[in-house]
Order: structure tokens, then sequence, then C-alpha cells
């Protein structure tokens, strides 16, 4: 064991001290990327200048948690000796920043005993002077240890007294908040959290508006109640699985959304493949099957056992792919998620079949015809969906039109290589994509490459590497993007963006230019954003009606203003912003902050309140963004798209499973499950194609995401809210939607086929109707 | 285009409207004012109402006006302690207008005068504390003697702990 410190003669009144760092928690960010490089420099001081003896820990890459777990062992003379601690961010070029300090005077430091080993103190960091940015703390064990001819210190009651308030035991998991507010955890920054194990990565503790506690996985974009608890590297790695499933949870949504083109392309996909593909019987369920290459961890899941001659298997990165032996194709989708849909349609019209398709998904074989198609033939049947409504809007053939136009441009090379690293996908992928000039180069087939795997790029990786940048581009921590007023999916651009990255706007070109990728190549973005974004990717103007689903308090105020008369509300053509601490001022029109709102220019003043809260204050962002995008993407092509076309375009179209959205609707105003008019409402979504069923999502709800774990975790404006349906108005108005309540108002229509109608008349002219404009 | 001046906070509209109302219609039962020069940031106090078992008892309060006030309602929180089925241990109030239902015609003192009624009346169909609301449902005696309590030891002679 080595010593540092004072050496063994130094005399009688010396102990060794024992110091375990764990870790530091919430440390502040330094880098550009929103990560800092953190270790902590400790230092034996006396008279709290001489520094007697001086140790560095390791250095931990790209992390504000950083898990150093490191013993070091001084000399000292508790009396007189301080330890301090400091926080580095190392840099290699450049000095390393500062990120805090501890100073731990060495007379109240207990003794080593059988509790103390386990206990882990939280020390504050604090700035060294005004002008450092400090946050987070350091979690450690001082002890002294014992050596048998010692003593422990006369002040021993003192130093338990002290464990009581200020000492923790990692392992419990008391939920004892309220009892434990000493004194000594007033500084903690993030006051709730104390007395607690560190949050995981990519986790933040957050207060509802009752302030109650959750917390948000930025990562699987989800909430929870519960404090999630951080795996320490001792912990056997199944207890990530969770974490893992949901990941891979999120991945199979991903790869299961789709462009609405792929319809075209079956015929062909089809006829190649449908020697190969495994026959599913119909509603039957897949038999057990005692393939004994089946990797072990298929038998307790939950969705039961694999098709026959398919195996589950763990690659090199952890991640579980799934290998059909039939076809001899891999395939990160789980096969048994596809076909839980539509078994309680019964048995398929004769001369059916149906069968599963190379990638896991299902698809249907005509024989009659010698046809195939991606739609159960059930849910087109009249006497089980009712007639066939032709749908007027057609994206698929706008869609089609647009990838026509798309020209690739000659003279480009035949490839566009991009190689990176799976640890710091966004920083290598900017580096890699914004240096490029001539952005046709951009337009070139995708050559993806993760350094360190052997892989060929035959579009699998190229679909991957927007899935994994997505998650990184949008995701709220690095600032450019936040969520929405009260969801936890829904993205907008965070107008302080430039406060968190100084190169923000490089950024957002970036984003653009990738998002225009997706679109140029056909590949799809994990992101979902308002309404209002989507409207201003084709310069459409912002209404009223747009704020809604965004922030329902606001919409509501600003619906106030409209139906009454302002003038008490003593308003000026002003708004006030906060920033960081600083209060400004904006005017929303030049000398506005001496204009009042009347009755007369409310009309105005609306109009002008929502271009600054939705325009203005992320214009400059905007506008790299649109520039990033039409590098790739002209504008008046884009524009033959409305904004609900617009998310369908970026983020394609997913499967809905309707018994899970039927089993997740709430009734209300008379309305319940066996009442007819609901009857018919699941009939009619039962026969809708997969981008109407988007469509009346996007209508109810405003987006067409289902969340990760399904229609149970729809979320409101006010937090946790199901898809509902309300009993409204006569039998000859059209439905309405609450996008903020996910409520459908449906009138009690008298006909099956009135209700189809009405309701799609509703959903193709989503915009501007029954008096909210 | 907007343009962006800095000024002082005291300048705000909203605010100086707050401070007339409340003169102008002065609360008997509840008062409040800005903390120092921060107009952002007011303190309130009510006294607990005489048919209640808060009676006697004189509660804190904290108000933060968001900066999109009046479109968005004020923060209001109980500092000092108190037993309802709609108020909980941090102080957070469950009151429709102070969330869903704010209207930007509300003002403080009608704000404050509501959260009164609540005292008096609490809703436990929607608690934020669910095993007061069942107290409150199923043994009225035992809640007034509980809420008592509390009013007691947190609310009354506030000075002396």
């Amino acid at each position: 064991m080595e010593i540092h410190g004072l050496g063994e003669d130094a005399g009688p009144d010396t102990r060794v001290v024992r110091v375990n760092i764990l870790e530091g928690v919430s440390l502040a960010k330094k880098d550009i990327f929103g990560a800092s490089d953190p270790y902590v420099r400790i230092q034996l001081t006396k008279d709290s200048n001489v520094v007697l003896a001086g140790v560095t820990t390791k250095t931990v890459k790209k992390s504000l948690n950083p898990k150093w777990y490191e013993n070091f062992h001084f000399r000292v003379k508790p009396g007189e000796h301080t330890l301090l601690f400091e926080v580095f961010d190392e840099n290699r070029l450049t000095r390393d920043d500062f990120l805090g300090m501890v100073e731990v005077p060495l007379r109240h430091v207990p003794f080593e005993n059988e509790r103390t080993w386990n206990t882990f103190k939280k020390y504050i960091l604090r700035p060294r002077s005004s002008r450092s940015r400090v946050r987070g703390f350091l979690r450690m064990s001082i002890a002294f240890l014992r050596d048998g001819n010692q003593e422990e210190p006369q002040n021993g009651e003192e130093t338990i007294e002290e464990e009581e308030t200020d000492w923790e035991l990692v392992e419990t998991n008391d939920q004892n908040q309220d009892s434990v507010d000493s004194p000594s955890n007033n500084q903690a920054s993030t006051p709730a959290s104390h007395q607690q194990p560190p949050l995981p990565p990519g986790w933040e503790e957050r207060q509802d508006a009752n302030g109650r506690l959750y917390y948000v996985d930025h990562r699987n974009r989800r909430t929870q109640w519960q404090r999630p608890v951080s795996v320490l590297p001792t912990v056997d790695s199944s207890t990530s699985s969770t974490t893992e499933n949901q990941q891979d949870q999120a991945r199979q949504i991903y790869i299961a959304r789709r462009h609405i083109s792929l319809e075209n392309t079956l015929d062909n996909v089809s006829q190649q493949t449908s020697n190969l593909a495994q026959i599913t019987p119909n509603n039957e369920p897949a038999r057990p099957t005692p393939d004994t290459t089946a990797a072990p961890a298929t038998i307790d899941d939950p969705l039961g056992p694999l098709p026959p001659g398919w195996q589950k298997q763990k690659a090199p990165n952890g991640r579980f792919f799934f290998i059909d032996h039939n076809t001899r194709k891999t395939t990160w989708q789980d096969p048994r998620l596809q076909k839980q849909q539509v078994d309680e349609l019964g048995p398929l019209p004769t001369g059916w079949e149906q069968r599963v398709h190379a990638d896991g998904r299902v698809f249907f074989i005509d024989h009659n015809t010698k046809s195939t198609q991606w739609e159960d033939p059930r849910l087109q049947n009249p006497e089980i969906a009712g007639p066939a409504v032709p749908y007027s809007r057609d994206y698929k053939k706008k869609y089609d039109f647009f990838k026509l136009r798309l020209k690739k441009p000659s003279n480009i090379p035949n490839k566009f290589e991009l190689k990176l690293s799976r640890g710091n996908i966004l920083e290598d992928s900017y580096r890699g994509i914004i240096v490029v000039k001539n952005a046709d180069l951009l337009k070139a087939r995708l050559w993806i490459e993760f350094l360190g795997e052997v892989g060929l790029d035959y579009g699998g990786v190229a679909r991957e590497w927007f899935f994994l940048l997505s998650r990184e581009m949008f995701n709220p921590y690095y600032g450019l993007f936040e969520y929405s007023a009260m969801d936890n999916y829904t993205l907008q651009i965070n107008p302080n963006s430039g406060l968190c990255n100084e190169d923000h706007l490089s950024y957002f070109k970036f984003i653009g230019r990738v998002a225009g990728m997706a679109v140029y190549h056909g590949k799809l973005l994990d992101a979902f954003f308002i309404r209002p974004f989507y409207k201003m990717m084709i310069s459409k103007p912002i209404t009223l009606a747009d704020m809604e689903a965004v922030d329902s308090e606001y919409y509501n105020s600003l619906l106030w203003i409209k139906e009454n008369d302002p003038i008490d509300l003593e308003l000026t053509f002003a708004v006030d912003e906060e920033s960081f601490g600083e209060m400004r001022t904006s005017e929303l029109k030049k000398g506005g902050r001496l204009i009042p709102v009347t009755n007369e220019n409310k009309r105005e003043y609306i109009q002008l309140v929502i271009e600054w809260r939705f325009v203005n204050r992320i214009r400059k962002q905007m506008e790299s963004f649109m520039d990033g995008f039409t590098d790739l993407i002209p504008i008046e092509l884009l524009k033959v798209f409305d904004e609900n076309e617009i998310e369908l375009l970026l983020s394609g179209l997913g499967d809905i499973n309707v018994n899970d959205w039927r089993t997740n609707t709430a009734y209300r105003g008379g309305y319940h499950a066996s009442h007819v008019v609901i009857q018919w409402f699941w009939k009619a979504v039962l026969s809708f194609d997969t981008e109407m069923r988007s469509r009346l999502l996007q209508f109810v709800t405003g987006t067409s995401r289902v969340p990760v774990n399904g229609f149970a975790n729809l979320y409101g404006s006010n937090g946790p809210q199901l898809f509902t349906i309300e009993l409204w108005g006569s039998k000859e108005s059209l439905p309405r939607a609450h996008t903020c309540f996910n409520r459908l108002d449906l009138p009690p229509y008298q006909s099956y086929y009135t209700m189809v109608e009405k309701l799609r008349t509703a959903v193709e002219n989503a915009q501007g109707f029954e008096g909210v404009d | 285009m907007s343009i962006i001046v800095p000024i002082l906070s005291d300048t705000r509209v909203s605010d100086r409207k707050e401070l007339k109302d409340l003169k102008r219609d002065p609360l008997g039962q509840c008062s409040a004012s800005p903390v120092a020069d921060d107009n952002f940031h007011w303190t309130a106090t009510i006294l607990g109402p005489p048919d209640s078992p808060y009676q006697g008892g004189i509660f804190f309060l904290n108000i933060n006006f968001p900066t999109d006030y009046p479109f968005k309602p004020p923060k209001v929180s109980f500092t000092t302690k108190i037993y309802h089925p709609n108020i909980n241990t941090n102080g957070s109030i469950c009151l429709d207008i102070l969330r869903a239902q704010w209207s930007p015609a509300l003002t403080i003192s009608k704000v404050l005068l509501s959260i009164c009624s609540l005292l008096t009346d609490p809703n436990p169909d929607d608690p934020l504390v669910p095993e007061i609301a069942r107290i409150y449902k199923t043994d009225r005696p035992r809640y007034n003697k509980l809420a008592n309590e509390w009013t007691k030891k947190y609310a009354i002679n506030q000075q002396g702990n």
C-alpha cells in the first residue's frame, strides 16, 4: 500500500487517512458537446497554502458523472492538515478547465469502522473565484485507518452525530426525503437528490407542477415516477437489460416505420422471397420449437419462443439480433413482434395466405389473382370493414412525384464515405458532413462505416446511423432542441441554444443536412417535432390553433383574450423573457411597450405573440436548419406536402396497433366501449390503412408517433392523458379534436357510413374549422 | 421583428395592476406583497378561515410570477406546513385555476381567495395527498383534529419555533 504525505517517522501524532473517491455527479459542462473529461487532483495541504503531497486520479472521458473508484492513502497530522480536492476537465491543447473544489479539514474525519467503510458522503463542489462556473458534487469516503495502537479521537460523540446527519449508506433505499433535511445538505445543487445514489447517465430529475419528482430518460424519451438506479460496474450486466430492452424496443419501432413508397416495391421483393419465406399458419400461435441452437435468452422471454427456424443471438456490441435460417438472413427485428395485431379478425378469405417477409413484416398473397400486398385483405372486406372509401389526398402519389423529381446529380463520385466511432457519433458525423463544400456530394450513395466493425453498407448501416444520430443530435441534453411544454417526446428548437453551444448555427445547418439526406436517401429520422416546426419548414403561417397542442395554458389565455375585452389586463405590445436570470422585454412592434392592447387591436396582438413565441425566437436556428436541408431538397418541391405530411416524410409511417389503441381509450359524455358509435369508430379504424391511421392519430394527438410503450403512455399537455372519445355535437357536425387533451369530439352519427365520411373529411381538412383559427 | 430593450423589471405593467387590484380590493383573509424589489417574487399570508380546523393559523405562501404572466398562472406554494388533502409536504397546491383552468383575467387576490375557500372546502376527489383525502372522506373528526394539531404546531406562534 502506497502512502502519500508524511513519512513513517514523522511523529506519534500522525494517522493514515484513506480517501476513496467514488464519483462526481452533475459536473459542469466545458466541452461544446456538453461533456467534460474530468479528473481529480488531491493535495495534502498545511496552513492552507503549503502543499505536502499531491496525487491525481485517472481521467474519465466525456462524462459529467465520472466514476473513478480510486483509493489513496495519506499520512497526515489531523489537527494541522487539510485535503484539497480539485476537479479539472482535461484538455489536450489548452489549459485544463477548473470544475470545482472541496476542502476537507482532517480534524473531523472519523475512524474507519464497518459502517464508514461503505458510506459515501456528498461533497458539494465550490468555486475557486467568483468567475468559476461550478456545479455538482463529489461522492467520497474519507476515514482514518485503525492500526491498533491508536486511540479513537476524543470527540467521538461528535463524530457519531455527524454520521447520523451527513453520512449515508449507499445501499439504503429509504424514501425518507423529508426527514433528512439536515443543514449540511442545504447547499446541494439538486436539493431533492440528496442522500440518493446518482442518476444513471441520460436521466434527469424533474418536478411536476405538483412538486412531485419524476425522472426523464432522455435516451428513450420516457418518464417514470420511480428513481432509476445507476448500474455499478460490479453489478452483473443482466440488470441493465431493462434499459437495453427499451433501446431495443425503440429501435424496433423505428425500424418498423417506413416510407409510403415501400408499398410500391412490394411486388418485386415478395416475389423474390416468397419461395423462401416461412409460412405462418393463420390464427395459430407459433408453436414452441425444440430448437437447440436458440440462445438461452429466449427461454424466459415474455414474447414466447421464436418461430421455427429462427434464432436469437447477441452481436459483439451487446445487441440482440435474429437469424432466420429459413431464408439465411439476419435482422435486428424480433419476428415475434410482427403478428400480434390482426388475429382478432378471423380467418383469411379463401385463396389467401399470410406470410412473413424476410425483414419480419407480414404480407399477404392472393393465390386467386397471383398478387401480393402488405394490407390485410380482411380489412378491405366490406363485410368486416364496410365499403372502402377512396382516399383523396393521396400522400403516396405526392411522395412518388416528389421522389421522381429528386434528381441524382451527374459528375459526383459514386459514394459518400463516412467513418465514425460509435462512441463519438455526433462529433464524427458533424465533422464529416459540415466540411463538405459541394452538398451534391451528400447525394451520392451513403457508405457508413463504424470503426472496428467489419461490414458492408448495403443500406442497413446507414439506417442504423440515422437512428443513432437522431438520438444524439435531437437529444435535449445537448441544448439544441428541447421538449415542448409538457410532454417529453415532441421536440422544438431551443431558443437558448446559443448559450449552450457557440457554434449552434453551424450545428443546425448540419442537422438540416442530415434531415435532407434522410429524405433524399429514403431513410427516416427518429424524432417528432411540434407542428409549427413542420409549418415553418414550408413557410406556412402559424395560427392560434397550433398553439393548443404545444402549450395549452398559453393557448387558453390567448383564446380568452380573443373572446373577451382585454383592456383590463393592461397589456402592451411587449413581452418579457428571461434567459439565465436576466430579464428582457421584447417589443412586438416598434414602440410596442407603450401601445396598450385593446379590443380593436387584439387580433394583431395575438398574431404577433404567436410569431414571437414560435418564429422570432428561433429564426436564426430555423434559417440555418433550412439552409442545410435545402442543400439537398429544393424548397418548392417540399411544398407539395402539408405539415402533417412533412412529419410522415421525415419520420415515416409506423404500424399502429389498433388493439392497443382501443384498450387504452377512455370515453366521455355518454360513450362507452360497447356504444354503437364507438363500435363503428373502431371498425372504421381497422379498415383504415397505415397512412389513414397515422393521420387520424395526428388529427387527435398532434403527432403520428405512438409512445414507445404503447398507447397507455400517451401524454397530453397536462401530463399522462389517454386517447379519449367524447360524445359531442349534432349528427350533422364534423368531428373535432383537442390535441392537448388527446381528445376526439365525435358526434353521435346515425350510420357507420356517415361516420367514416365525416371522420375522413375532418382529418383531411384538419386545419381551421369549428371556430378555432 | 421584435426589438429587445433591456429594462428594469419594475416597469412591468401587470404587476402594477396587481398592486392596484390589491389596494382597490383589500383582503380581510389574505395579504400579498412583492419581496424587496423583485416584482416576480411575492409573499402572501392567509389567515386560517374561522369555520375551519385551520382557524387561528397564519399561513405563509410564496408566489412566483412566470415571465409570461398573465398568460401562464403564477406558481403559488405554502411555506407553512399544512395538513390538507390538496396541499403536499412541499407546499404545492392542487387547484384547477393554477393549472388548466387558469385565465388571464384572474389576479393574485382572486387566487388567494380561492385558496382560502379550498381551506374551508377541500376537494378530496382530486387529492394531492391521497392518505389525507381518505381520512377526510371516512373520518372527518380525525381529519379536523389532525389539521388543527398541525395548525397549532406550525401556523400559530411561529416566532416561538
